[in-house]
Protein backbone atom coordinates (compact mmCIF):
# COMPACT_ATOMS: atom_id res chain seq x y z
CA UNK A 1 0.00 0.00 0.00
CA UNK A 2 2.99 2.25 -0.26
CA UNK A 3 3.27 4.40 -2.80
CA UNK A 4 -0.58 6.34 -3.06
CA UNK A 5 1.43 9.75 -4.41
CA UNK A 6 1.12 10.47 -8.23
CA UNK A 7 -0.74 7.73 -10.32
CA UNK A 8 -1.23 5.38 -7.15
CA UNK A 9 -3.05 7.57 -5.53
CA UNK A 10 -5.12 9.31 -7.77
CA UNK A 11 -6.50 5.35 -8.47
CA UNK A 12 -6.91 4.84 -5.00
CA UNK A 13 -8.62 8.04 -4.19
CA UNK A 14 -11.01 6.78 -7.51
CA UNK A 15 -11.48 3.67 -5.91
CA UNK A 16 -12.96 6.06 -2.79
CA UNK A 17 -15.39 7.51 -5.71
CA UNK A 18 -13.74 11.18 -4.97
CA UNK A 19 -12.73 11.11 -9.08
CA UNK A 20 -16.78 11.40 -9.96
CA UNK A 21 -18.98 15.16 -10.04
CA UNK A 22 -19.61 16.44 -6.68
CA UNK A 23 -21.28 19.59 -5.00
CA UNK A 24 -17.86 19.91 -3.29
CA UNK A 25 -14.39 18.71 -2.37
CA UNK A 26 -12.37 18.87 0.71
CA UNK A 27 -8.85 16.83 0.36
CA UNK A 28 -6.43 16.63 3.38
CA UNK A 29 -3.03 15.26 3.13
CA UNK A 30 -1.61 14.00 6.24
CA UNK A 31 -2.08 17.84 8.00
CA UNK A 32 -2.59 20.22 4.72
CA UNK A 33 -5.75 20.70 2.88
CA UNK A 34 -4.61 20.47 -0.67
CA UNK A 35 -7.97 20.73 -2.29
CA UNK A 36 -11.06 22.72 -0.81
CA UNK A 37 -13.48 23.27 -3.48
CA UNK A 38 -17.75 24.29 -3.46
CA UNK A 39 -20.06 24.14 -6.35
CA UNK A 40 -23.21 24.78 -4.79
CA UNK A 41 -23.84 28.30 -3.22
CA UNK A 42 -26.27 26.58 -0.54
CA UNK A 43 -23.02 25.08 0.67
CA UNK A 44 -20.18 26.24 2.57
CA UNK A 45 -17.31 24.42 3.06
CA UNK A 46 -14.39 26.08 5.41
CA UNK A 47 -11.47 24.29 7.01
CA UNK A 48 -11.79 23.40 10.84
CA UNK A 49 -9.16 25.55 11.61
CA UNK A 50 -11.65 29.14 9.94
CA UNK A 51 -14.97 27.27 11.16
CA UNK A 52 -14.03 27.55 15.02
CA UNK A 53 -13.53 31.08 15.17
CA UNK A 54 -17.35 31.91 12.95
CA UNK A 55 -19.05 28.72 13.90
CA UNK A 56 -17.15 28.14 17.69
CA UNK A 57 -20.67 26.67 19.13
CA UNK A 58 -20.94 23.59 17.15
CA UNK A 59 -17.37 22.77 18.12
CA UNK A 60 -17.46 20.01 21.22
CA UNK A 61 -21.28 20.38 21.94
CA UNK A 62 -22.30 17.22 20.79
CA UNK A 63 -19.22 15.51 22.52
CA UNK A 64 -17.18 16.60 25.34
CA UNK A 65 -13.25 16.66 25.09
CA UNK A 66 -12.96 14.93 27.96
CA UNK A 67 -15.00 12.09 26.91
CA UNK A 68 -11.65 9.59 26.66
CA UNK A 69 -7.85 10.53 26.33
CA UNK A 70 -8.56 10.30 22.07
CA UNK A 71 -10.92 13.56 22.28
CA UNK A 72 -8.77 15.10 24.42
CA UNK A 73 -5.90 14.78 21.84
CA UNK A 74 -7.60 16.54 19.16
CA UNK A 75 -8.82 19.20 21.96
CA UNK A 76 -5.35 19.89 22.58
CA UNK A 77 -3.68 19.61 19.36
CA UNK A 78 -4.50 21.96 16.64
CA UNK A 79 -7.11 22.65 14.77
CA UNK A 80 -7.60 19.89 11.23
CA UNK A 81 -10.41 18.91 9.31
CA UNK A 82 -13.70 20.56 7.38
CA UNK A 83 -16.98 22.27 8.26
CA UNK A 84 -19.70 21.79 6.07
CA UNK A 85 -22.96 23.60 6.17
CA UNK A 86 -25.92 23.65 3.85
CA UNK A 87 -28.53 26.42 4.15
CA UNK A 88 -32.13 25.86 5.16
CA UNK A 89 -34.27 23.92 2.69
CA UNK A 90 -31.91 23.34 0.08
CA UNK A 91 -31.82 19.93 -1.06
CA UNK A 92 -28.00 19.37 -2.47
CA UNK A 93 -28.18 16.50 -5.26
CA UNK A 94 -24.47 15.81 -6.14
CA UNK A 95 -22.64 14.59 -3.02
CA UNK A 96 -19.67 15.87 -1.14
CA UNK A 97 -16.57 14.42 -1.19
CA UNK A 98 -14.23 13.90 1.42
CA UNK A 99 -10.70 12.34 2.04
CA UNK A 100 -8.07 12.48 4.37
CA UNK A 101 -4.57 10.80 3.27
CA UNK A 102 -1.97 9.95 5.55
CA UNK A 103 1.57 9.27 3.31
CA UNK A 104 4.11 10.43 6.57
CA UNK A 105 5.15 7.45 8.67
CA UNK A 106 4.80 7.85 12.43
CA UNK A 107 1.75 10.79 12.09
CA UNK A 108 -1.03 11.56 13.97
CA UNK A 109 -3.63 12.71 11.96
CA UNK A 110 -6.11 14.83 14.40
CA UNK A 111 -9.23 16.13 12.84
CA UNK A 112 -12.49 17.93 13.98
CA UNK A 113 -15.32 17.90 11.29
CA UNK A 114 -18.52 19.74 11.90
CA UNK A 115 -21.51 19.16 9.39
CA UNK A 116 -24.65 21.44 9.90
CA UNK A 117 -27.76 20.59 7.73
CA UNK A 118 -30.46 23.60 8.37
CA UNK A 119 -34.10 22.95 8.62
CA UNK A 120 -35.13 20.65 5.81
CA UNK A 121 -31.74 20.66 4.24
CA UNK A 122 -30.72 17.68 2.30
CA UNK A 123 -26.79 16.29 1.80
CA UNK A 124 -25.03 13.61 0.84
CA UNK A 125 -21.75 12.96 1.81
CA UNK A 126 -18.89 10.15 0.48
CA UNK A 127 -15.77 10.43 2.71
CA UNK A 128 -12.38 8.26 1.85
CA UNK A 129 -9.82 7.67 3.95
CA UNK A 130 -6.79 6.21 2.72
CA UNK A 131 -3.50 5.47 4.72
CA UNK A 132 -0.10 4.39 2.90
CA UNK A 133 2.21 4.85 5.72
CA UNK A 134 4.01 2.87 9.16
CA UNK A 135 2.80 3.55 12.85
CA UNK A 136 0.55 5.90 11.43
CA UNK A 137 -2.62 7.06 13.49
CA UNK A 138 -6.30 8.95 12.65
CA UNK A 139 -7.91 10.43 15.44
CA UNK A 140 -11.10 12.42 14.69
CA UNK A 141 -14.42 14.05 16.35
CA UNK A 142 -16.76 14.65 13.87
CA UNK A 143 -20.13 16.49 14.91
CA UNK A 144 -23.56 16.01 13.32
CA UNK A 145 -26.34 18.66 13.42
CA UNK A 146 -29.01 17.85 11.65
CA UNK A 147 -31.70 20.55 12.89
CA UNK A 148 -35.68 20.05 11.76
CA UNK A 149 -36.41 17.70 8.67
CA UNK A 150 -33.52 17.66 7.71
CA UNK A 151 -31.71 14.29 5.48
CA UNK A 152 -28.02 13.31 5.20
CA UNK A 153 -26.30 10.09 4.50
CA UNK A 154 -23.14 9.85 5.27
CA UNK A 155 -20.86 7.32 3.63
CA UNK A 156 -16.81 6.38 4.66
CA UNK A 157 -15.40 4.01 2.56
CA UNK A 158 -11.84 3.39 3.87
CA UNK A 159 -8.73 2.23 3.11
CA UNK A 160 -6.22 2.04 5.33
CA UNK A 161 -2.60 1.07 5.79
CA UNK A 162 -1.50 -2.56 7.99
CA UNK A 163 -0.25 -0.58 10.52
CA UNK A 164 -3.00 2.22 10.82
CA UNK A 165 -4.75 2.85 14.20
CA UNK A 166 -8.24 4.71 13.62
CA UNK A 167 -10.09 6.25 16.31
CA UNK A 168 -12.82 8.17 15.07
CA UNK A 169 -15.74 9.97 17.45
CA UNK A 170 -18.62 10.81 16.26
CA UNK A 171 -22.33 12.28 17.27
CA UNK A 172 -25.01 13.38 15.46
CA UNK A 173 -27.74 15.35 17.04
CA UNK A 174 -31.03 14.78 15.09
CA UNK A 175 -34.06 17.48 15.69
CA UNK A 176 -37.59 16.83 14.91
CA UNK A 177 -37.99 14.61 11.69
CA UNK A 178 -34.37 14.72 10.82
CA UNK A 179 -32.62 11.82 9.08
CA UNK A 180 -29.22 10.57 9.70
CA UNK A 181 -28.08 7.36 7.47
CA UNK A 182 -24.37 6.15 8.12
CA UNK A 183 -22.40 3.94 6.35
CA UNK A 184 -18.71 3.02 6.98
CA UNK A 185 -17.05 0.55 4.63
CA UNK A 186 -14.04 -0.61 6.10
CA UNK A 187 -12.31 -3.48 3.92
CA UNK A 188 -8.52 -3.58 4.45
CA UNK A 189 -5.91 -4.30 7.19
CA UNK A 190 -5.55 -1.97 9.93
CA UNK A 191 -3.85 -2.37 13.35
CA UNK A 192 -6.60 -0.85 15.42
CA UNK A 193 -10.15 0.65 14.49
CA UNK A 194 -12.12 1.49 17.80
CA UNK A 195 -15.92 3.31 16.55
CA UNK A 196 -19.00 3.74 18.40
CA UNK A 197 -21.01 6.96 16.58
CA UNK A 198 -23.88 8.07 19.14
CA UNK A 199 -26.94 9.33 17.59
CA UNK A 200 -29.51 11.52 20.11
CA UNK A 201 -32.97 11.49 17.92
CA UNK A 202 -35.58 13.82 18.72
CA UNK A 203 -39.05 13.27 18.07
CA UNK A 204 -40.04 11.24 14.63
CA UNK A 205 -36.64 11.49 13.98
CA UNK A 206 -34.44 8.51 12.11
CA UNK A 207 -30.87 7.43 12.48
CA UNK A 208 -29.61 3.98 10.42
CA UNK A 209 -26.25 3.17 10.58
CA UNK A 210 -24.80 0.61 8.98
CA UNK A 211 -21.42 -1.24 8.57
CA UNK A 212 -19.67 -3.41 6.13
CA UNK A 213 -16.26 -4.50 7.56
CA UNK A 214 -14.15 -7.19 6.16
CA UNK A 215 -11.39 -7.20 9.41
CA UNK A 216 -7.54 -9.51 7.64
CA UNK A 217 -4.59 -10.34 8.47
CA UNK A 218 -4.80 -9.55 12.31
CA UNK A 219 -6.81 -6.41 12.10
CA UNK A 220 -8.58 -5.90 15.51
CA UNK A 221 -11.68 -3.80 15.21
CA UNK A 222 -14.15 -2.64 17.70
CA UNK A 223 -16.95 -1.14 16.06
CA UNK A 224 -20.64 -0.12 16.82
CA UNK A 225 -23.26 2.56 16.77
CA UNK A 226 -25.39 3.50 19.73
CA UNK A 227 -28.98 5.33 18.81
CA UNK A 228 -30.67 6.88 21.77
CA UNK A 229 -34.06 7.21 21.13
CA UNK A 230 -35.32 10.28 23.04
CA UNK A 231 -37.90 11.49 21.24
CA UNK A 232 -41.21 10.37 20.42
CA UNK A 233 -42.08 7.92 17.52
CA UNK A 234 -37.81 8.25 16.61
CA UNK A 235 -36.74 5.82 14.63
CA UNK A 236 -33.40 3.82 14.39
CA UNK A 237 -31.67 0.59 12.98
CA UNK A 238 -28.16 -0.62 13.62
CA UNK A 239 -26.83 -3.15 10.78
CA UNK A 240 -23.47 -4.88 10.17
CA UNK A 241 -22.19 -7.74 8.31
CA UNK A 242 -18.53 -8.00 9.57
CA UNK A 243 -16.27 -10.60 8.40
CA UNK A 244 -13.13 -11.94 10.27
CA UNK A 245 -10.21 -13.47 8.92
CA UNK A 246 -7.21 -14.07 10.95
CA UNK A 247 -8.60 -11.13 13.44
CA UNK A 248 -9.94 -9.81 16.45
CA UNK A 249 -13.47 -8.11 15.95
CA UNK A 250 -15.99 -6.94 18.31
CA UNK A 251 -19.52 -5.73 17.04
CA UNK A 252 -21.48 -4.25 19.23
CA UNK A 253 -24.47 -2.17 19.26
CA UNK A 254 -26.62 -0.21 21.77
CA UNK A 255 -30.48 1.05 21.06
CA UNK A 256 -32.24 2.78 23.78
CA UNK A 257 -35.66 3.79 23.56
CA UNK A 258 -36.43 6.63 25.76
CA UNK A 259 -39.71 7.86 24.27
CA UNK A 260 -43.03 6.30 23.56
CA UNK A 261 -43.57 4.87 20.14
CA UNK A 262 -40.23 4.60 19.43
CA UNK A 263 -38.78 1.80 17.62
CA UNK A 264 -35.54 0.38 16.82
CA UNK A 265 -33.99 -2.91 15.78
CA UNK A 266 -30.25 -4.11 15.48
CA UNK A 267 -28.66 -7.00 13.36
CA UNK A 268 -24.91 -8.10 13.38
CA UNK A 269 -24.59 -11.17 10.63
CA UNK A 270 -20.91 -12.52 11.42
CA UNK A 271 -18.85 -14.60 8.82
CA UNK A 272 -15.68 -16.29 10.09
CA UNK A 273 -12.91 -16.98 7.88
CA UNK A 274 -9.53 -18.83 8.81
CA UNK A 275 -8.59 -18.18 13.14
CA UNK A 276 -10.97 -15.37 13.32
CA UNK A 277 -12.97 -14.08 16.89
CA UNK A 278 -16.33 -11.93 16.23
CA UNK A 279 -17.76 -11.12 19.48
CA UNK A 280 -21.12 -9.28 19.04
CA UNK A 281 -22.63 -7.45 21.58
CA UNK A 282 -26.40 -6.22 20.95
CA UNK A 283 -27.82 -4.27 23.78
CA UNK A 284 -31.10 -2.78 23.98
CA UNK A 285 -32.62 -0.68 26.70
CA UNK A 286 -35.69 0.56 27.37
CA UNK A 287 -36.59 3.21 30.08
CA UNK A 288 -40.40 3.60 28.89
CA UNK A 289 -43.13 1.26 28.43
CA UNK A 290 -44.63 2.03 24.97
CA UNK A 291 -41.11 0.62 22.48
CA UNK A 292 -40.54 -1.45 19.99
CA UNK A 293 -37.00 -3.32 20.24
CA UNK A 294 -35.41 -6.03 18.61
CA UNK A 295 -32.48 -7.36 17.57
CA UNK A 296 -30.72 -10.34 16.03
CA UNK A 297 -27.78 -11.87 15.74
CA UNK A 298 -25.89 -14.66 14.08
CA UNK A 299 -22.30 -15.97 13.29
CA UNK A 300 -21.81 -18.70 11.30
CA UNK A 301 -18.81 -19.70 8.66
CA UNK A 302 -18.73 -20.02 4.43
CA UNK A 303 -21.21 -23.12 4.20
CA UNK A 304 -19.81 -25.78 2.49
CA UNK A 305 -23.51 -26.68 0.74
CA UNK A 306 -23.54 -23.24 -1.04
CA UNK A 307 -20.14 -23.10 -1.89
CA UNK A 308 -20.74 -26.58 -3.78
CA UNK A 309 -23.68 -25.50 -5.35
CA UNK A 310 -21.42 -22.84 -6.86
CA UNK A 311 -19.14 -24.99 -8.08
CA UNK A 312 -21.46 -27.20 -9.93
CA UNK A 313 -22.16 -24.53 -12.08
CA UNK A 314 -18.47 -24.49 -12.99
CA UNK A 315 -17.14 -21.72 -10.81
CA UNK A 316 -13.87 -22.24 -9.24
CA UNK A 317 -13.61 -22.68 -4.82
CA UNK A 318 -12.12 -19.65 -4.83
CA UNK A 319 -14.21 -17.62 -6.78
CA UNK A 320 -17.36 -19.03 -5.41
CA UNK A 321 -15.97 -18.06 -2.11
CA UNK A 322 -15.53 -14.72 -3.56
CA UNK A 323 -18.88 -14.66 -5.00
CA UNK A 324 -20.31 -16.02 -1.09
CA UNK A 325 -18.36 -12.90 0.74
CA UNK A 326 -19.95 -10.43 -2.11
CA UNK A 327 -23.21 -11.71 -1.21
CA UNK A 328 -22.46 -11.81 2.61
CA UNK A 329 -22.08 -7.77 2.43
CA UNK A 330 -24.82 -6.66 0.32
CA UNK A 331 -26.55 -5.70 2.97
CA UNK A 332 -29.24 -3.82 1.26
CA UNK A 333 -28.93 0.18 2.15
CA UNK A 334 -31.92 1.92 1.76
CA UNK A 335 -32.10 5.48 0.81
CA UNK A 336 -28.94 6.43 -0.63
CA UNK A 337 -28.66 7.80 -3.81
CA UNK A 338 -27.98 5.02 -6.48
CA UNK A 339 -24.55 6.87 -7.53
CA UNK A 340 -23.01 6.47 -3.70
CA UNK A 341 -24.85 2.56 -3.76
CA UNK A 342 -22.49 2.10 -7.16
CA UNK A 343 -19.46 3.68 -5.17
CA UNK A 344 -20.70 0.70 -2.19
CA UNK A 345 -20.80 -1.84 -4.31
CA UNK A 346 -17.58 -0.86 -6.71
CA UNK A 347 -15.52 -0.90 -3.47
CA UNK A 348 -16.82 -4.31 -1.97
CA UNK A 349 -16.18 -5.59 -5.57
CA UNK A 350 -12.62 -4.95 -5.47
CA UNK A 351 -12.24 -6.26 -2.63
CA UNK A 352 -14.04 -9.56 -3.00
CA UNK A 353 -12.27 -9.95 -6.34
CA UNK A 354 -8.32 -9.47 -4.38
CA UNK A 355 -9.51 -11.35 -1.19
CA UNK A 356 -8.49 -14.81 -2.89
CA UNK B 1 -21.43 -39.58 -24.49
CA UNK B 2 -21.41 -40.82 -20.74
CA UNK B 3 -19.98 -44.25 -19.50
CA UNK B 4 -20.29 -45.29 -15.91
CA UNK B 5 -17.94 -48.80 -15.34
CA UNK B 6 -19.17 -50.68 -11.63
CA UNK B 7 -19.30 -47.26 -9.98
CA UNK B 8 -18.89 -47.87 -5.99
CA UNK B 9 -20.04 -45.13 -4.24
CA UNK B 10 -19.94 -44.34 -0.27
CA UNK B 11 -21.68 -41.63 1.64
CA UNK B 12 -21.56 -40.70 5.54
CA UNK B 13 -19.71 -44.05 6.05
CA UNK B 14 -21.97 -46.19 4.30
CA UNK B 15 -21.93 -47.28 0.94
CA UNK B 16 -25.10 -46.43 -1.36
CA UNK B 17 -23.86 -47.61 -5.17
CA UNK B 18 -23.13 -51.06 -5.04
CA UNK B 19 -21.39 -51.52 -8.64
CA UNK B 20 -23.57 -49.22 -11.30
CA UNK B 21 -23.05 -49.48 -15.25
CA UNK B 22 -24.82 -47.38 -17.24
CA UNK B 23 -23.66 -46.34 -20.78
CA UNK B 24 -25.86 -43.18 -22.43
CA UNK B 25 -25.41 -42.07 -25.68
CA UNK B 26 -25.81 -38.62 -27.65
CA UNK B 27 -29.76 -37.49 -28.31
CA UNK B 28 -31.07 -39.80 -25.43
CA UNK B 29 -33.03 -39.12 -22.64
CA UNK B 30 -32.79 -41.92 -19.27
CA UNK B 31 -35.13 -42.17 -16.54
CA UNK B 32 -34.06 -43.67 -13.59
CA UNK B 33 -36.96 -45.17 -10.81
CA UNK B 34 -36.42 -46.39 -7.56
CA UNK B 35 -37.70 -46.55 -4.08
CA UNK B 36 -35.95 -44.04 -1.40
CA UNK B 37 -32.78 -44.57 -0.40
CA UNK B 38 -32.14 -46.61 -3.69
CA UNK B 39 -28.96 -44.40 -4.55
CA UNK B 40 -30.56 -42.72 -7.51
CA UNK B 41 -29.53 -38.69 -6.09
CA UNK B 42 -26.15 -40.20 -5.41
CA UNK B 43 -25.85 -41.52 -8.76
CA UNK B 44 -26.30 -38.11 -10.09
CA UNK B 45 -23.86 -36.44 -7.34
CA UNK B 46 -20.94 -38.53 -8.21
CA UNK B 47 -21.38 -37.85 -12.09
CA UNK B 48 -21.35 -33.98 -11.04
CA UNK B 49 -18.49 -34.95 -8.39
CA UNK B 50 -20.32 -33.40 -5.43
CA UNK B 51 -17.51 -33.87 -2.32
CA UNK B 52 -19.55 -35.56 0.04
CA UNK B 53 -19.77 -38.91 -2.50
CA UNK B 54 -16.70 -40.64 -2.20
CA UNK B 55 -16.05 -43.36 -5.43
CA UNK B 56 -14.39 -45.97 -4.34
CA UNK B 57 -14.40 -47.99 -7.10
CA UNK B 58 -15.25 -47.98 -10.69
CA UNK B 59 -14.94 -44.94 -13.44
CA UNK B 60 -17.07 -42.02 -15.19
CA UNK B 61 -16.13 -41.60 -18.63
CA UNK B 62 -17.57 -38.42 -20.46
CA UNK B 63 -17.14 -37.57 -23.80
CA UNK B 64 -13.89 -40.30 -23.97
CA UNK B 65 -12.68 -38.31 -20.95
CA UNK B 66 -11.94 -40.11 -17.17
CA UNK B 67 -13.50 -37.54 -15.03
CA UNK B 68 -13.76 -40.26 -11.98
CA UNK B 69 -10.71 -37.73 -10.19
CA UNK B 70 -12.11 -34.63 -11.73
CA UNK B 71 -13.02 -31.70 -9.47
CA UNK B 72 -17.19 -30.46 -9.58
CA UNK B 73 -16.21 -27.59 -11.06
CA UNK B 74 -14.37 -29.12 -13.78
CA UNK B 75 -17.19 -31.37 -14.64
CA UNK B 76 -19.56 -28.10 -14.80
CA UNK B 77 -17.13 -26.93 -17.57
CA UNK B 78 -16.73 -29.52 -19.68
CA UNK B 79 -20.58 -29.80 -20.11
CA UNK B 80 -22.34 -31.49 -17.15
CA UNK B 81 -25.25 -29.77 -15.19
CA UNK B 82 -27.06 -30.58 -12.52
CA UNK B 83 -30.53 -29.76 -11.47
CA UNK B 84 -30.58 -30.53 -7.52
CA UNK B 85 -33.56 -31.90 -5.79
CA UNK B 86 -33.09 -29.96 -2.65
CA UNK B 87 -30.85 -26.77 -3.26
CA UNK B 88 -30.01 -24.83 -1.02
CA UNK B 89 -30.22 -20.86 -0.49
CA UNK B 90 -27.30 -19.62 -1.16
CA UNK B 91 -26.27 -15.71 -0.13
CA UNK B 92 -25.52 -14.76 -3.92
CA UNK B 93 -27.71 -12.84 -6.05
CA UNK B 94 -29.57 -15.25 -8.82
CA UNK B 95 -28.88 -12.53 -11.47
CA UNK B 96 -25.15 -12.67 -10.44
CA UNK B 97 -24.77 -15.99 -11.02
CA UNK B 98 -26.35 -16.36 -14.29
CA UNK B 99 -24.28 -13.63 -16.00
CA UNK B 100 -21.02 -14.83 -14.45
CA UNK B 101 -22.27 -18.69 -15.88
CA UNK B 102 -24.50 -17.58 -18.71
CA UNK B 103 -23.28 -19.26 -22.56
CA UNK B 104 -25.55 -16.71 -24.26
CA UNK B 105 -28.57 -15.05 -24.58
CA UNK B 106 -30.87 -16.60 -21.77
CA UNK B 107 -33.18 -13.37 -21.74
CA UNK B 108 -36.06 -15.89 -23.06
CA UNK B 109 -35.62 -18.72 -20.43
CA UNK B 110 -35.92 -16.08 -17.73
CA UNK B 111 -39.52 -15.19 -19.24
CA UNK B 112 -40.19 -18.81 -20.09
CA UNK B 113 -39.92 -19.88 -16.71
CA UNK B 114 -41.27 -16.84 -15.03
CA UNK B 115 -38.36 -16.07 -13.17
CA UNK B 116 -38.19 -12.17 -14.06
CA UNK B 117 -38.91 -11.12 -10.45
CA UNK B 118 -36.80 -13.58 -8.55
CA UNK B 119 -33.55 -12.14 -10.60
CA UNK B 120 -32.73 -9.56 -8.27
CA UNK B 121 -32.98 -11.84 -4.91
CA UNK B 122 -30.56 -14.41 -3.30
CA UNK B 123 -30.82 -17.48 -4.96
CA UNK B 124 -33.75 -19.63 -3.68
CA UNK B 125 -34.15 -17.02 -0.45
CA UNK B 126 -37.65 -17.62 0.30
CA UNK B 127 -38.26 -19.41 -2.71
CA UNK B 128 -41.36 -22.00 -2.86
CA UNK B 129 -40.40 -25.20 -3.88
CA UNK B 130 -41.91 -24.61 -7.33
CA UNK B 131 -39.96 -21.62 -7.73
CA UNK B 132 -36.69 -23.31 -6.77
CA UNK B 133 -37.30 -26.46 -9.11
CA UNK B 134 -37.90 -23.54 -12.13
CA UNK B 135 -34.69 -21.46 -10.65
CA UNK B 136 -32.47 -24.81 -11.16
CA UNK B 137 -33.95 -25.08 -14.99
CA UNK B 138 -32.91 -21.66 -15.45
CA UNK B 139 -29.39 -22.08 -14.19
CA UNK B 140 -28.85 -25.10 -16.56
CA UNK B 141 -30.30 -22.76 -19.56
CA UNK B 142 -27.52 -20.96 -18.76
CA UNK B 143 -25.19 -23.49 -18.21
CA UNK B 144 -26.22 -25.09 -21.58
CA UNK B 145 -24.50 -28.28 -20.75
CA UNK B 146 -24.44 -31.17 -22.99
CA UNK B 147 -25.93 -33.90 -19.88
CA UNK B 148 -28.15 -32.41 -17.97
CA UNK B 149 -28.47 -34.63 -14.67
CA UNK B 150 -32.45 -33.82 -13.66
CA UNK B 151 -33.27 -34.84 -9.76
CA UNK B 152 -36.67 -34.90 -9.64
CA UNK B 153 -37.51 -32.11 -11.57
CA UNK B 154 -41.24 -31.70 -11.26
CA UNK B 155 -41.55 -32.44 -7.51
CA UNK B 156 -43.27 -29.78 -5.62
CA UNK B 157 -44.56 -28.05 -8.89
CA UNK B 158 -47.89 -27.64 -9.93
CA UNK B 159 -48.95 -29.04 -13.38
CA UNK B 160 -49.12 -26.14 -15.29
CA UNK B 161 -45.36 -25.68 -14.19
CA UNK B 162 -44.48 -29.37 -14.61
CA UNK B 163 -45.57 -27.98 -18.69
CA UNK B 164 -43.24 -25.07 -18.41
CA UNK B 165 -40.26 -26.54 -17.18
CA UNK B 166 -40.89 -29.36 -19.49
CA UNK B 167 -41.25 -27.00 -22.31
CA UNK B 168 -37.31 -25.69 -21.76
CA UNK B 169 -35.89 -28.47 -20.98
CA UNK B 170 -36.99 -29.96 -24.34
CA UNK B 171 -35.27 -27.36 -25.66
CA UNK B 172 -32.31 -27.47 -24.09
CA UNK B 173 -32.65 -31.27 -25.27
CA UNK B 174 -32.99 -30.29 -28.99
CA UNK B 175 -36.00 -32.29 -29.21
CA UNK B 176 -36.61 -30.28 -32.13
CA UNK B 177 -34.46 -31.66 -33.98
CA UNK B 178 -34.49 -35.20 -35.24
CA UNK B 179 -32.74 -37.56 -33.22
CA UNK B 180 -29.39 -38.43 -34.96
CA UNK B 181 -28.65 -34.66 -35.05
CA UNK B 182 -29.32 -34.14 -30.94
CA UNK B 183 -26.15 -33.88 -29.29
CA UNK B 184 -27.53 -33.03 -25.80
CA UNK B 185 -28.66 -36.03 -23.01
CA UNK B 186 -30.37 -36.10 -20.00
CA UNK B 187 -30.30 -38.28 -16.76
CA UNK B 188 -34.10 -37.65 -15.32
CA UNK B 189 -34.77 -39.34 -11.98
CA UNK B 190 -38.65 -39.28 -11.32
CA UNK B 191 -40.75 -40.54 -8.67
CA UNK B 192 -44.34 -40.09 -10.22
CA UNK B 193 -43.05 -40.23 -13.94
CA UNK B 194 -45.50 -36.66 -14.65
CA UNK B 195 -42.38 -35.40 -16.09
CA UNK B 196 -42.06 -38.08 -18.73
CA UNK B 197 -45.41 -37.23 -20.03
CA UNK B 198 -43.80 -34.15 -21.46
CA UNK B 199 -40.50 -35.20 -21.85
CA UNK B 200 -40.02 -38.43 -23.69
CA UNK B 201 -37.60 -40.44 -22.58
CA UNK B 202 -35.59 -43.16 -24.37
CA UNK B 203 -35.35 -45.78 -21.86
CA UNK B 204 -35.95 -46.39 -18.52
CA UNK B 205 -33.98 -47.84 -15.41
CA UNK B 206 -35.10 -49.48 -12.23
CA UNK B 207 -32.28 -48.88 -9.27
CA UNK B 208 -32.76 -50.76 -6.21
CA UNK B 209 -30.59 -50.91 -3.46
CA UNK B 210 -27.79 -49.64 -4.91
CA UNK B 211 -27.69 -50.99 -8.52
CA UNK B 212 -29.62 -50.87 -11.21
CA UNK B 213 -31.38 -54.05 -11.51
CA UNK B 214 -33.22 -53.91 -14.73
CA UNK B 215 -34.11 -51.60 -17.70
CA UNK B 216 -37.04 -51.07 -20.25
CA UNK B 217 -38.72 -49.19 -22.78
CA UNK B 218 -40.32 -46.12 -19.99
CA UNK B 219 -44.26 -46.99 -20.84
CA UNK B 220 -43.38 -50.66 -19.94
CA UNK B 221 -41.50 -50.17 -16.95
CA UNK B 222 -43.77 -47.43 -15.75
CA UNK B 223 -47.01 -49.89 -16.04
CA UNK B 224 -45.18 -52.63 -14.47
CA UNK B 225 -44.40 -50.32 -11.34
CA UNK B 226 -48.04 -49.65 -11.30
CA UNK B 227 -49.22 -52.83 -11.19
CA UNK B 228 -46.61 -54.69 -9.54
CA UNK B 229 -44.73 -52.44 -7.30
CA UNK B 230 -40.76 -52.01 -7.60
CA UNK B 231 -40.15 -55.54 -6.16
CA UNK B 232 -41.94 -57.27 -8.40
CA UNK B 233 -41.20 -54.93 -11.27
CA UNK B 234 -37.85 -56.30 -11.74
CA UNK B 235 -38.54 -59.96 -12.26
CA UNK B 236 -40.83 -59.42 -15.38
CA UNK B 237 -38.59 -56.69 -16.49
CA UNK B 238 -35.25 -57.83 -18.30
CA UNK B 239 -32.40 -57.19 -16.39
CA UNK B 240 -29.65 -55.66 -18.29
CA UNK B 241 -26.30 -57.17 -17.98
Amino acid sequence: MRGVHGGGRMNSLKQLGLDEKSAGKFIMDNEIVTELKVENEAVEILPSSEAIEKYGEYYFKAISPDKDKYTKMVSDGSVNGYFIRVKEGHTIDLPIQTAFVITDDGLKQLLHNVIVLEKNARLNILSGCLASAYRDMHVSVTEFYLDEGSYLTYTMIHNWARDTEVYPRTAAMLKKNATFISNYISLTRAKMIQSSPVAYLDENAIARFYSILYAKDGSKFDIGGIAKMNGEGSRSEIISRVISQDSDVVSRGLIEGNANHSKGHMECSGLLLGSGIIHTIPELKSSVENVDLSHEAAIGKLAEDELYYLMARGIVEDEAKSLLIRGFLDVGIKGIPPAIREQIDRAIDIMAVASF
Amino acid sequence: MLEIENLKVVAEGKEILKGVNLKIKEGEVHAIFGPNGSGKSTLLAAIMGLPSYKITEGRIIFRGKDITGLPVWERAKLGIGLAFQSPPEVSVRLDKLLERIKKGEIEKYVDALNMRNYLERNINAGFSGGERKRGEILQLAAQKPDLMLLDEPESGVDMENIYVISKVINELLEKEKRIKERKKAAIVITHTGYILDFVSASIAHIMMDGKIVCSGPPADVMRNIKKNGYEKCVECMEVEE
